[in-house]
């Protein structure tokens, strides 16, 4: 495929700069509340690897939570685009990290729930993760 | 032929549901041209066949931008990143390829 996605990571804090990616607690799968419904509190970090004739060209990009009842409780849509980088080897990869922002997305009810992260027509990447009862 | 075509994401209201998301273009090249579609592979396929068969040329060349005004990255000025290892500066602005290119995206929260 010449666009893929490579990662999709759960975390704290995301940050990008100078097109590598900080990841801060990465790997969440479990958010732990009090009362519902509460903030998320998450930021995603996505990792998209570029080949050749994905440049130049915009991908679209959707991301999706849906709660244990399939309700979706969040929902985005968007596009990339990305120019060829200059003096770009043959046979080098181009990773693009994209952070995004899930902090004040609301979740209702406790249970299972689904982040799916969806590139052009490609299928989703599917990541669980559980919203537990805390005492 | 360049044509410059412009990528816009709009979201329809729907009664009852969350809103749609509604993919178009046009092109301050070639007055009088839109093209639109529910997904963005579909645009980009329908820009570029949609265009050859407007001009009637089979030379046409598409360079997208994506809608400057709903541009979720604002282009700014690079940081140049430095560091130092025994002494010597070293440049790490330059160690991912997709960092030295220009990126551009838009989004649109639908729900």
């Amino acid at each position: 495929m010449p666009i893929e996605i490579q990662a999709v990571v759960l975390s704290d804090a995301v940050t990008v700069r100078d097109g590598l990616v900080n990841i801060l607690a990465g790997g969440i799968t479990r958010l732990n509340r009090k009362e519902l419904p509460a903030p998320m509190g998450l930021s995603l970090a996505i990792l998209l690897e570029v080949l050749d004739e994905s440049f130049d060209v915009p991908h679209e990009l959707r991301i999706e939570v849906v709660d244990t009842e399939d309700k979706s409780l969040f929902q985005a849509a968007g596009a990339i685009f990305l120019e060829r980088p200059p003096n770009l080897n043959f046979n080098e990869p181009t990773i693009l990290p994209i952070p995004f922002d899930l902090r004040t997305a609301q979740i209702e009810t406790f249970g299972r729930h689904e982040l799916s992260v969806k590139l052009d027509n490609q299928t989703p990447v599917i990541r669980p993760f559980f919203v537990l009862r805390s005492i | 032929m360049q044509v410059e075509v412009i990528i816009h994401l709009d979201l329809i209201e729907v009664e009852g549901s969350p809103p749609v998301t509604s993919w178009w273009a046009d092109s301050p090249d070639v007055a009088g041209w839109i093209a639109g579609a529910d997904s963005l592979a579909d645009l980009v396929n329908a820009t570029k066949e949609g265009l050859a068969f407007f001009l009637d040329r089979s030379d046409v060349v598409v360079k997208f931008i994506l809608d400057p005004e709903q541009n979720a990255v604002p282009p700014t000025d690079r940081p140049q990143s430095t560091a130092s290892v025994d002494g010597r500066e070293i440049d790490e602005s330059t160690r991912s390829s997709s960092g030295a290119a220009n990126l551009q995206s838009i989004v649109a929260m639908v729900a």
